[in-house]
């Protein structure tokens, strides 16, 4: 926390890949359009064709920004979340929340079948499962944290919130069983996640919702470095846990409640980042650590978006496969080389 | 005879355990015992009978069932969160959660009570931390990370971290456990000595029945019939430590203050 040890250096770099990242994320995609004209298009001058001054602006630029976003705040909530558990395997989802948006899906686009009359195919539009997800997630997200303040024990938390997935999964199952192909195919696609086909107000919304997580963990940045110690010693030294949990919680739901909503569960990049950049920068913390994963987390979703692009071709491969067939490896790899996990 | 501004802690009929929705689980009742400023206290006892329930409620981890305890003629409620962790710090038998920290860091959150909304290290903080390092003698280890520590070294660095936050009192939870003869000794030495030197005071629950009766100014032995409180010589003289365990198991021999097994 002193050490005098300089940490300005890897955040430039971090900070370079990450624009450089941003700019060859744009530039890439199933219609090729030079680099220059890419930057031409960013600076506002004229392309070539207005099409690509078009598909810049209202494709490309939303998507490598929801990319941005996206990591960033996965990343934070996983940091969150395993500061608070003191445990190396959360994620930004073991409070329940990707089940509780899944689960809300799922209700929206299998569950209609079961109502039919009230819900018809042509509503079951990206805004309403937009809504659903969001519905799902804070709705578990409430019982949770009313949860959180009548049990003390936060590890009981933490098994509450993966009981609530497991029913969430169960139902899920179930709905899927008695599915149409159709509409079981449609579910199942919103769950390889996607980061494309936000429209800038969207955007704005996705936007908002980060900012106020990522405000509330910068304020909470204290409170996780004497969490490090346990939550005995974190009360000793005049933390009140109970508030402390709370906002934690609220910011985590923020984060990636607000992700799975837009974006779809999109797996790993919570879990994998922290322990990335804890291995990257050697520290635990979280006066670096937290602007540290919000960089790494970023830049790891431009790349993974990127890979899913397949150039030269209109397809896209699912973005929660490519996170962790891209990420996995590299995960296991720094814990080999280093044989020792930082946490 | 002390007075009372002397009196660091004062408790009064305290009854310790838990409460499980309506229904009191009474652990220990009737405890009463004075502990003065700069005293070096042990609190023994066999195992469950709620040595470190006592250190967790006089710690405000957990509140009492009853009675009163005073800290410095003040309620121990009556202290707020901040106010509290100026007066009281803290060495717990569980493992940090990280152990990534280095020796330094972690003594440093000592000082959060102090620093500002990140917790950064004014002069005077770092000042304190190194003053803390010099007096325990870890400037060697101090840029190490815990997890390459031994466990004596790792509890020096714990009570470092108490000592950092600068408070009067330290309450230290089996601060001897898992370390052989020699560290244990060295540990109890180490309070003893920063209890003389700083006029903190200091109270440990322990299992070392024979080195406190050396070591400490006073102890409390939490018996089954009965909690007597003083020093190790008046408690030797009342035959109090010959009451703590069953007679099936071990004797106490007041003469060499030591306990034997009983065939």
């Amino acid at each position: 926390m002193n050490e005098k040890k300089s940490y300005r250096l890897p955040f430039f770099l971090l900070t370079l890949v990450l624009v450089v990242g941003f700019l060859v994320n744009i530039s890439w995609g199933s219609i090729h359009i030079p680099f220059e004209e890419t930057l031409n298009a960013l600076l506002g001058r004229p392309t070539e064709t207005d099409s690509w001054q078009y598909i810049i602006w209202n494709y490309r630029i939303p998507k490598g920004l929801t990319a941005i976003l996206v990591g960033a705040g996965l990343a934070l909530s996983g940091l969150l979340m395993q500061t608070l558990f003191r445990n190396p395997l959360a994620g930004p989802f073991v409070l329940g929340i990707s089940s509780g948006a899944s689960l809300g899906t799922a209700l929206l686009i299998m569950g209609a079948s079961f109502f039919s009359g009230v819900l018809t195919q042509g509503l079951i539009g990206d805004i309403s499962i937009t809504v659903a997800a969001s519905i799902g997630s804070f709705l578990v997200l409430f019982v949770v944290m009313t949860m959180a303040s009548k049990v003390r024990d936060t590890m009981a938390l933490l098994i509450i919130g993966l009981m609530f997935g497991s029913i969430s999964a169960a139902i899920v199952s179930v709905l899927s069983y008695f599915s149409s192909a159709e509409r079981l195919q449609r579910f199942v696609f919103w769950s390889f996640g996607s980061v494309g086909d936000l429209s800038w107000p969207q955007l704005t919304l996705l936007l908002t919702m980060i900012l106020l997580g990522s405000i509330l963990s910068i304020l909470s940045i204290k409170v996780l470095n004497t969490l490090l110690l346990g939550e005995q010693y974190a009360q000793s030294m005049g933390i009140d846990m109970k508030k402390s949990r709370f906002i934690l919680i609220v910011a985590t739901g923020l984060l990636a409640g607000s992700i799975t909503a837009f974006a779809g569960p999109i797996a790993f990049v919570g879990l994998a980042v922290p322990h990335l950049t804890r291995q990257l920068f050697n520290t635990s913390d979280h006066r670096i650590l937290v602007p540290a994963v919000l960089l790494c987390g970023a830049i790891l979703m431009l790349f993974c978006d990127l890979l899913a692009q397949l150039p030269g071709s209109a397809k896209v491969l699912p973005i929660n496969a490519v996170t962790s067939l891209f990420g996995a490896p590299v995960v296991i790899w720094l814990l080999v080389r280093k044989q020792k996990m930082v946490f | 005879m002390s007075t009372v501004s002397h009196n660091e802690i004062t408790v009064t009929g305290l009854s310790i355990g838990y409460r499980h929705k309506k229904k009191e689980v009474v652990i220990a009742s009737d405890l009463d015992f004075k502990v003065l400023k700069g005293q070096l206290t042990a609190i023994v006892g066999r195992n469950g009978i709620g040595k470190s329930t006592l250190l967790r409620t006089l710690a405000r981890i957990q509140p009492a069932l009853s009675g009163i305890i005073q800290i410095k003629g003040t309620p121990l409620t009556a202290y707020r969160n901040l106010a509290w962790a100026k007066i009281t710090s803290l060495v717990l038998t569980e493992p940090i959660a990280s152990k990534n920290l280095t020796v330094f860091e972690l003594i440093a959150l000592g000082r959060q009570p102090y620093t500002n909304w990140i917790g950064t290290l004014t002069a005077s903080d770092t000042h304190k931390i190194n003053e803390v390092i010099d007096r325990l003698t870890l400037n060697t280890i101090a840029h190490r990370k815990c997890f390459e520590l031994s466990d004596g070294q790792l509890q020096r660095v714990l009570i470092a971290r108490a000592l950092a936050q600068d408070t009067q009192i330290i309450l230290l939870d089996e601060p001897t456990s898992h370390l052989d003869l020699h560290h244990k000794v060295s540990i109890l030495k180490l309070l003893k000595k920063i209890a003389q030197e700083t006029q903190k005071t200091i109270l440990f629950t322990s299992h070392e029945i024979e080195l406190a009766i050396q070591l400490c100014d006073k102890m409390l032995l939490m018996g089954s019939d009965g909690f007597p409180f003083g020093t190790p010589r008046h408690l030797t003289d009342t035959g109090a430590f010959d009451k703590l365990f069953p007679h099936e198991s071990v004797t106490f021999n007041s003469e060499t203050q030591t306990f034997q097994v009983r065939d």
